[in-house]
């Protein structure tokens, strides 16, 4: 595996109100104002807002962060609706498109844990690895898109027939 | 006909060798259709109320009546969320879920086909078979709320839901409750949700009512009627915000004597 880099891990619900928060401030927010805003440590805030860009659910200038169309069509859809986007999105982002790709080719569509865990390890540091792993997982499972069974410790493809 | 009614309630604790009132002469009633928060500082005996309407705790005196049958026992038209989730750390999302279902004898196929429905609408697809050490805290009140739903209650309780959640989880998981709620996709009736934070209240409900506290006492009914979703920056807004807010503060400094410090 190579070009990867390191995915902070986000909780998905903290994403999800971030743009809520975005699209309720209508408009450009000051990127200094928000974490007193939403009390968030500013660590936290660059890890959310570094994956919602990638996403392609904000913009960044020049300090000011603004919601895209594409992210106010996630904060106005239902709980589907969200998740059909949602998936849309994370399969484009090269980490999960590797991933995926590791998936189809493996036996029963599914790999150990510890095995990707191990892959990721030779592309970053054991730290980034297990946070880029338990992102993973978090961001696959709201997506449906990657499975992971704690029982197993494996995961999965979570539907072949719609990647 | 009122869904709940809430009638001369009143309850009190033994401590040390005297009586503290903790809520006195409660009388409300909650209609078909409303969402309804009960707001007030800590101490005014808001989550007894809710336990009480519950069928947990039986209140000293006074009664609770669901379409006007008195309920001396675990009221079966309602479910309750918590703050702290109350998941069982052993149980995989889909058995916490179907947990009480379970209890109630419903076959695996029927829990199973119904977890499935109550799962897709929280948005707990793909988590089935996570473990709650593996969820955040959204995601856990998810379960939280989808274990609460699958038992089709006709009024939903749900006591502090919210705050033991940070501010993005929080504001995410409230947004989503009303949309569920205006789905019209539930089953339930009407929402009982208590609270200390007024903003929610007036975010979230169709009515608030405020009690003050040291006894638990009624002492607003507000019914709010600003269209969904509601503008926390508009002028309307920021009005009902203030009475509130002044009410509660104005019950609280008014108050000479508390009663559980003594005389």
């Amino acid at each position: 595996m190579d070009d990867i880099s390191p995915l902070p891990y986000v909780e998905i619900g903290k994403l999800l109100g971030l743009l809520a928060y975005l699209e309720d401030a209508e408009g450009k927010v000051d990127i200094y104002m928000i974490p007193d805003d939403i009390e968030i440590e500013a660590d936290e805030l660059i890890s959310l807002l570094r994956l919602a860009q990638e996403l392609g659910y904000v913009e960044v200038k020049e300090g000011d962060v603004s919601i895209t169309s594409l992210g106010k069509e996630i904060v106005f859809g239902d709980e589907n609706k969200r998740k059909i986007l949602f998936k849309e999105s994370i399969k484009k982002l090269p980490i999960f498109k590797k991933i995926i790709n590791l998936l189809v080719k493996a036996t029963d569509n599914s790999i150990y844990k510890d095995d990707l865990l191990e892959m990721l390890q030779e592309e970053m540091t054991d730290e980034e690895a297990e946070e880029t792993l338990k992102s993973i997982i978090e961001l696959g499972r709201y997506a449906e898109l990657i499975g992971y069974n704690p029982e197993d410790k494996e995961i999965y493809l979570d539907k072949l027939e719609e990647i | 006909m009122a869904l709940l009614s809430v009638k001369n309630v009143y309850q009190t604790f033994p401590l040390k060798n005297k009586e503290v009132v903790v809520l006195e002469d409660i009388n409300f009633d909650v209609n078909e259709g409303e969402f309804v928060s009960l707001v007030g500082p800590s101490g005014c005996g808001k989550s007894t109320l809710l336990r009480i309407i519950a069928g947990l705790l039986k209140p000293s005196s006074g009664s609770v009546l669901f379409r006007d049958s008195e309920i001396n026992d675990i009221n079966p038209y309602t479910s309750m969320v918590f703050q702290s989730f109350g998941l069982l750390p052993w149980l995989d999302v889909t058995e916490n879920i179907t947990l009480g279902l379970e209890a109630k004898g419903v076959s695996l196929k029927e829990r199973l086909k119904k977890a499935f429905k109550y799962i897709d609408m929280v948005g707990l697809e793909g988590f089935e078979e996570a473990y709650p050490r593996e969820l955040s805290g959204g995601m856990k009140q998810r379960v939280g709320i989808a274990r609460a739903l699958i038992m089709e209650p006709k009024l939903l309780l749900m006591d502090e839901p919210f705050s033991a959640l940070d501010a993005l989880t929080a504001e995410n998981l409230r947004s989503e409750i009303l949309k569920l709620w205006e789905s019209g996709k539930l089953s339930l009736k009407s929402i009982l949700l208590v609270t200390h934070n007024i903003e929610e209240a007036v975010y979230m409900s169709d009515r608030i009512i405020i009690l003050s506290a040291h006894p638990g006492k009624i002492i607003g009914d507000e019914r709010i009627d600003l269209p969904r979703p509601r503008d926390r920056e508009s002028k309307e807004f920021y009005a009902i915000y203030d009475k509130i807010y002044s009410m509660i503060l104005g019950s609280s400094l008014s108050k000479e004597v508390n009663p559980l410090m003594g005389k």
